[in-house]
């Protein structure tokens, strides 16, 4: 047998490139369809496990929304607005959009209901998204402030020596604050204490109000520390500046950058004297976790709130309500609008004292004023949570 | 012109040619046919593996967001069984915020899901002393003065709902969760088991919306166990605080199964 090849590759017409190539072709289409089945799991289980981040993502948010209320915002809400915190990040990446939107219409004057709608993505610019929708109430307290412009329990020392202490239960709005509340309601007592004979006065101090001393037997620990649905401790809890037992504050002052009110700031406890600055309608709860020393010349608003002593050395003018759980000594030269709690300790063994310069001013627009804006976010009773499906 | 010997060798096979060529041919669609054959095996087994992924992934969803959103205190879990559960199932929401109390007529706004008469859903609205249940009677009832919402700035009335019961001192701006009684439970079609969904209020429970499937049918397919605030086991439908699920997708004839178990807190408590 003899096989001659001659003219080279080019004139040989074998079978081994057609069927490489076939098998090439088959071995590929059978390489993309298990490609295709892997691409499919692997979409269905990135899908799913994208909705599951969203949606964590809006629950999470939901919780923080609710956590780090924002009283100052939503409580300047009229009926139906809303306002859009924009999207914020998660520790894992993913983000949330919440928008709180006031939906009472204000017939209630101890809670404002609120519809916080989140939105949750798994990331920047990821497009899957879930919504959840929790209802809210800012829950206001009641009977918290004023049956007096100073309502005490324990022993109390009186100085007006000095400069002079005056307590004045007669309803006074502040003078710069005219037409902004309505007319006073009713005169109070200037002190109302649970046993006349606890007061030492000594100098020539001016108490006036309706009367200017009641006794009032009725008084109890709970007057201190329950306040309609809320307690003390719900207050404390959500506070705006929570300041450490032993802490000496040195003049607060209102504090604006760029026409804001700069409500992160410790020692800005809004502006009591100057109505429609930046900070006139900050008006914080401030908790104090122990004793607290004022010193220095500050100003403030809102809702005070001091667990132990209270001393005040500097000058000082505050407006709203002040309450003491343990005893007070008010040295310096102190102008509180509104009302003064103090409870004297527990066991209400303890001296409070007024002295130096200081007057105690019964203000009902003053009282309220802080008492509106002294809410507490909890979720509606029942059920608040709501997976929204669009 | 007469083809030359060494022309012919040059266009033909030889008998050697041809017998390597088929056994060469043979062996290579052989090998090629053991291939296809393979890989129709794994295609078949990975599709049957996402199917039944898909099928866990699925009914737990379906599920959790009913569990998730229920209160075991106000009443949305009916009955609880080892493999069905009867839940009030959300459908829709919405928002009130405006109420005729003499007409018993509500407004909503910021309305999603369905709220469907016809379809016999019913209302679970916000009151300071409790939630009410309602169900509808119409929906956007003509003849009667309209309603709106007393917002200056803010959303307009978007539907209106005439219940059958009352509605005095249901505040402006209280959620209502549109709801239908649904039993979860397994149930079989053409041979498999699938989970279902059967209208709860049906006369003959026999409204069926078949879901996902197949799952297993030896008891182990859906199964429930209910937990209350204290982690331990419970029948109270009031006291659920967990729900423990777990499903069990097959394919094959049953001989492929996957499991899926997972915890679910209802939220509302």
């Amino acid at each position: 047998m003899g096989l001659k090849l001659s003219g080279g590759i080019p004139k040989n017409k074998g079978f081994a490139i057609p069927a490489a190539i076939f098998v090439i072709v088959v071995v590929s289409l059978l390489a993309l369809s298990g490609l295709y089945i892997a691409q499919n799991n692997a979409d269905a289980s990135t899908g799913i496990r994208r909705s599951w981040k969203a949606f964590n993502a809006a629950n999470a948010g939901a919780a923080r929304t609710l956590a780090t209320w924002d009283r100052w915002r939503s409580g300047g809400l009229a009926p139906g607005e809303s306002y859009d915190t924009g999207w914020r990040p998660l520790p894992d990446g993913s983000e949330y959009r919440g928008t709180v939107r006031r939906v009472d219409d204000n017939s209630d004057p101890v809670q404002m209901l609120f519809h916080v709608q989140t939105v949750g993505r798994p990331g920047p610019g990821i497009t899957a998204q879930r919504s959840l929708v929790t209802m809210t109430r800012a829950v206001r307290t009641q009977g918290m402030c004023c049956d007096g412009a100073m309502k005490a329990r324990g022993l109390l020392d009186i100085r007006g020596t000095g400069a002079g202490v005056k307590v004045n239960g007669l309803d006074v709005t502040p003078t710069a604050w005219a037409g902004r509340c309505s007319a006073p309601t009713a005169d109070m007592p200037g002190i109302r204490i649970f046993e006349d004979a606890d007061i030492v006065q000594s100098g020539n101090p001016v108490l006036d109000g309706a009367p200017a001393i009641l006794e009032d037997a009725t008084i109890t620990d709970d007057d201190f520390t329950q306040f309609g649905e809320l307690t003390y401790a719900d207050l404390a809890a959500a506070a705006d500046k929570q300041i450490p037992g032993g802490s000496v504050v040195d003049g607060p002052r209102p504090v604006v950058a760029d026409g804001q009110c700069q409500v992160s700031s410790v020692n800005n406890w809004g502006d009591p004297v100057v109505p429609g600055s930046p900070c006139w309608d900050y008006l914080p709860i401030i908790h104090v976790n122990g004793d607290l020393k004022l010193t220095g010349d500050g100003i403030g608003q809102g809702v005070l709130l001091i667990d132990g002593d209270l001393q005040v050395i500097g000058e000082v003018e505050f407006y709203g309500v002040v309450i003491v759980q343990g005893h007070a000594d008010f040295r310096g030269t102190t102008n509180l609008h509104g009302g003064l709690l103090v409870r004297n300790g527990i066991s209400a063994d303890s001296d409070s004292y007024l002295r130096g310069g200081t007057n105690i001013q019964y203000s009902s627009c003053s009282a309220a004023r802080a008492m509106m804006q002294a809410t507490v976010a909890k979720p509606l009773a029942g059920r608040y949570w709501f997976d929204v499906l669009e | 012109m007469r083809p030359t010997r060494e022309r012919l060798g040059r266009n033909g096979f030889s008998l050697v040619e041809l017998l390597i060529f088929l056994t060469l041919g043979t062996l290579v669609v052989g090998a090629l046919y053991q291939v296809v054959r393979f890989q129709q095996r794994v295609y078949r087994s990975e599709r049957a593996t996402i199917e039944r992924h898909d099928a866990l992934r699925l009914a737990s969803s379906v599920l959790a967001s009913d569990i998730m959103e229920a209160s075991g205190r106000e009443g949305d879990f009916v009955a609880l069984g080892p493999d069905s559960i009867v839940i009030r199932s959300p459908v829709g929401f919405g928002v009130v915020c405006d109420v005729d109390n003499s007409d018993k007529r509500i407004g909503l706004f910021d309305t999603a899901g369905r709220i469907n008469v016809s379809a016999g859903d019913s209302l679970l609205v916000y009151h300071p002393n409790g939630w009410l249940v309602r169900a509808i009677q119409t929906v956007n009832p003509t003849g009667t003065a309209s309603l709106s919402c007393p917002y200056t700035s803010g959303p307009a009335l978007e539907l209106t709902l005439r219940v059958d019961g009352s509605v005095t001192g249901v505040p402006v701006g209280a959620p209502v969760r549109a709801f239908h009684v649904y039993t979860y439970h397994l149930k079989q079609d053409r041979g498999s088991w699938w989970l279902a969904r059967s209208d709860a209020n049906s006369s003959d429970g026999d409204i069926l919306d078949i879901l996902v499937g197949p799952f297993s049918n030896d008891g182990t397919g859906l199964t429930f166990a209910y937990s209350d605030e204290n982690d331990q086991p419970t029948t109270d439908p009031t006291q659920v605080a967990r729900v423990d699920l777990s499903l069990v997708a097959v394919s094959g004839g049953y001989e492929e199964r996957d499991t899926l178990t997972t915890s679910v807190r209802p939220r509302n408590q």
